[in-house]
């Protein structure tokens, strides 16, 4: 065995940072062998991944960082970008950047080099670049920066000894540009004390930031008189100037990089992919890209609501589970377990083999499955980004952008990892309404199986008058509160990735890392759910809720008091909600009107307890307190208004 | 007779309300010229301005010509900085000499070539001419905003017109600033656009104040 010493020196720290969308994730993976989720669309990483990678015999913690454009913080996830760089000054940072988009990277790369921390540039998705005839002098921009500059294709591994070497010689980067703003910066850094870890260019653009939020690291570092000289130090050379010192900063940057971008890149004519582009544009041009949205919802229809949510479902749960599973552990638990309250535990009719087994593994998973396989074709595709286009109008009456766009529909997989993702949102008022609309309209990908699923059985009418009502309550709430929540709405500046064809690899490894995600989560959950309702049977005490709840459900609602079972399930987990209205169903007893607004109330219904507790984290117990208590009236009052109108409409209901 | 000096204070009047400030003091610290009594004289016998206590303002008469000249004075600056690509502070040196000479008639032309623009390079308003609010144009715009450049036409940014720093920080990042060259491939319902490798999405309302050189 090898003599590990005690004072082994800690392991050097590597950060990955660059812009949204450039392979990060993608490198980190095959760093680590760890795998993040991976996406065509920016903003997929929206929180920091830790590993560790064995380079040449040396052991590196390896940090991948939510995308920055710059590292002036717009939103939530570059402001965790930025807040990890400044505190825990990473041994070496490689930035990852897009090779084919040389600007954009060259920009964050001179902002990288005010950190004075060891860089190496890593031009990546070289192959993109090299089918669009693309050439890049990597040995003058290393020249340039004074930092290796290697090139790889990350998804292939090309390049990666040529990375592994340069980290060896990396170094201070220079800092190569020069302007008006010498002197002021000159300035500012004997202010800053000059030991001061704060760069003296980023510290004046992160004053002048308008987000307040976004300035605390600032705070911390500097002492308050300091500041506030600082700050009368910037407001004197704004007015002897009439420039803004951060304006002049940036446009010293761009200045620099006009002077120097044409001798680092050449463009060679060449056959370009027209096919990609071609489809990139159908895509996002409302008169085309409208029919090809209905075109995959119905195929999403056709693979998630018939093939998932019916044939698969069918299956496992009327033949594997109902002819072999269930069956046979009622045996042998008649025949072994004499006693009657560990018998129903496992087989009675709340008990863990007979009711969360198959509610968890027969109805949710295959919907679930074939809906992260179908979503994972998606993202990859880049598909999802596009529909920002013709919804930003849409968006900004509910006082969101286009970029909303993104959580929303990633809520339609799980509304609880949305939520988090509501952190490429740029102000705290658009997180706070699309974490709202999460928690009251988005039905999850289980939930959005079992509707799919169960009005199969029922009619496209009832379909559509379910999701009518749900996507119009969505609107008139996101109106609303538009008005009502203070603060503003951001700027809808997205950018657009390119159309690219899935990998089936990482289509596959995702859809299974989701599923066993999945599985970690619900199944204790489901089992949980599920022996507190056994055990609020066994104590009598489950009729009496029932009972309670009754006004709410029979008279208001107008469904069978058995449904509050569903509900209160629909706390625990929306999923298993959904899952209970299945059975209810599949008993016969529910109609067709009743179904209709059970499964509308239900989408409506709260948050599951997951969701709310991401609330609490994402914003604080108040805010979260106050959504479940905004969307729970809104589900009721909903429920029973259909509830009138559908007895009132004869003529209607009849179509159901 | 109205002499250059007396358009330099006209000038200084307008600035300096515009700023919120109408004292004497206010005027001539605005001023390019030095504020002598026979000038301000002279412009109370063509009774351009009226004194009040501290206060100098425009008549109606002076307020139309300070208005022609303000505006004469702030095309001359985007012209001279935007067209000819010189720097804000010898921009305004070039703008004063010439936008005593230039003719009415011109100042139209080249507001139509300059595609109407609502804000000099400092960041002031532009007083809107007869020109910006009729349709047609004999001139061809040389500068145009965003939105009015023909879908599938390429075009070099020549001026991002608006004071909201973060907005521009936002969209530099993305790689779009003056002097870089873009392709417009939509405008509804939202604005996309390539700028080097990157597809950008934008609301039209921002792209209205991306003007743009058009290119063939």
């Amino acid at each position: 065995m090898e003599n590990v010493s005690v004072e082994s020196p800690p392991r050097r720290r590597i950060a990955l940072v660059g812009n949204p969308n450039v392979g990060k994730s993608v490198l980190f993976g095959k760093l680590t062998g760890k795998y993040v989720v991976v996406s065509n669309y920016p903003g997929t990483t929206v929180e920091v991944s830790r590993g560790t990678a064995t380079i040449y015999r040396e052991t590196f913690e390896i940090i991948d960082t939510p995308g920055v454009n710059s590292l002036v913080p717009q939103s939530e996830d570059e402001r965790v970008t930025r807040d990890l760089l400044l505190a825990e000054k990473p041994d070496l940072i490689i930035q990852v950047a897009d090779a084919k988009n040389l600007r954009r990277s060259l920009l964050l790369t001179l902002q990288l080099a005010e950190l004075q921390c060891p860089l190496v540039i890593d031009l990546n998705m070289m192959d993109e670049c090299r089918t669009r005839g693309i050439v890049i002098d990597s040995k003058a921009m290393s020249a340039l920066f004074g930092v290796p500059v290697v090139e790889t294709v990350a998804t292939t591994g090309e390049g990666f000894r040529r990375l592994f070497d340069a980290l060896k010689s990396a170094r201070m980067p220079q800092d190569p540009h020069q302007g008006d703003s010498d002197a002021l910066l000159e300035q500012v850094k004997v202010l800053l004390n000059h030991s001061s870890p704060l760069p003296p260019r980023l510290t004046v653009e992160w004053l002048a930031s308008g987000d307040h939020s976004l300035r605390h690291p600032i705070e911390r570092l500097v002492p308050p008189d300091k500041l506030q000289k600082l700050e009368m130090q910037l407001q004197e050379f704004r007015e002897r100037n009439h420039q803004i010192p951060a304006a002049m900063i940036n446009r010293e940057r761009v200045a620099f990089l006009d002077r120097n971008i044409e001798s680092l890149r050449q463009v060679v004519p060449f056959n370009r992919k027209i096919l990609y582009e071609k489809i990139g544009k159908w895509t996002r041009e409302p008169l085309t890209g409208i029919p090809i949205l209905f075109l995959v919802l119905f195929l999403m229809y056709e693979f998630v609501g018939v093939f998932g949510a019916q044939k698969a479902v069918d299956f496992l749960e009327k033949t594997l589970f109902g002819v072999y599973v269930v069956p046979a552990a009622r045996t042998l638990f008649d025949r072994i377990m004499p006693i009657a309250f560990f018998h129903d535990l496992f087989v009675g009719p709340y008990g863990l083999i007979s009711m969360a087994l198959p509610y968890a593994i027969a109805i949710v998973l295959p919907i679930v499955g074939t809906f992260f396989l179908a979503f994972g074709i998606l993202e990859d595709s880049g598909y999802l980004p596009r529909l920002s286009i013709l919804s930003d109008r849409i968006f900004r009456a509910m006082g969101l952008n286009g970029k909303a766009v993104l959580p929303l529909i990633l809520g339609l997989g799980c509304d609880t990892m949305a939520t988090v993702t509501t952190r490429v949102l740029a102000t705290k008022k658009e997180r706070l309404i699309a974490t709202l609309l999460l928690a009251l309209g988005i039905p999850c990908s289980a939930q959005l199986g079992v509707i799919l699923g169960i009005t199969a059985g029922v009619s496209i009418v009832a379909l559509f008058t379910i999701f009518g009502s749900v996507t119009l309550q969505v609107f008139l709430i996101g109106f609303l509160s538009s008005k009502i929540v203070k603060g503003q709405r951001s700027d809808f500046i997205f950018e657009i990735p390119p159309i690219r064809v899935p990998q089936l690899r990482n289509i596959g490894f995702k859809t299974w890392m989701r599923m066993k995600w999945y599985l970690r989560e619900a199944l204790p959950l489901f089992m949980l759910g599920t022996f507190v309702l056994f055990m609020l049977d066994q104590l009598r005490v489950l009729k009496h809720i029932i009972h309670a709840v009754e006004p709410v459900v029979v008279h208001m609602l107008g469904l069978p008091a058995e449904t509050a079972t569903a509900f209160i399930l629909g706390f625990l987990r929306r999923d298993y909600g959904a899952a209970g209205l299945y059975r209810l169903t599949e008993a016969g007893m529910l109609d067709h009107i009743q179904i209709v607004i059970a499964l509308v109330t239900m989408t409506l219904f709260v948050p599951c307890t997951a969701q709310f507790f991401m609330m609490i984290k994402e914003h604080g117990w108040k805010r979260a307190v106050y959504i479940a208590l905004v969307v729970t009236p809104i589900a009721l009052g909903t429920g029973a208004t259909l509830n009138w109108l559908l007895h009132h409409a004869p003529q209607f209901s009849k179509l159901l | 007779m109205i002499t250059q000096q007396m358009e330099e204070v006209l000038e200084a009047v307008w600035t300096a309300k515009e700023q919120g400030g109408t004292t004497w003091k206010q005027v001539a610290s605005m001023a390019k010229v030095s504020l002598t009594f026979e000038l301000i004289k002279s412009l109370l016998d063509e009774h351009l301005i009226e004194q009040k206590d501290e206060h100098l303002n425009l008549t109606p008469g002076g307020n139309e010509l300070a208005r022609e000249i303000i505006r004469r004075h702030r095309l001359a600056e985007r012209l001279v900085m935007d067209v000819l690509g010189v720097d804000i502070q010898e921009a305004e040196d070039n703008a004063c000499e010439f936008e005593h000479s230039l003719a009415l008639g011109v100042t139209d032309s080249i507001c139509t070539l300059l595609g109407h623009p609502t804000r000099c390079p400092h960041g002031h308003d532009i007083p809107e001419g007869k020109c910006c609010n009729q349709a047609r144009s004999d001139v061809k715009p040389l500068v145009l905003p965003l939105t009015a450049l023909d879908v599938g036409g390429t075009g070099r940014i020549a001026y991002i017109n608006t004071r909201n720093f973060p907005r521009l920080q936002k969209l530099s990042a993305f790689g779009i600033s003056p002097g870089v060259t873009i392709k417009l491939f939509q405008k509804s319902p939202s604005v996309v656009l390539q700028c080097e490798e990157t597809q950008v999405a934008l609301e039209p309302e921002i792209a209205r104040d991306i003007y743009v050189r058009q290119q063939e």
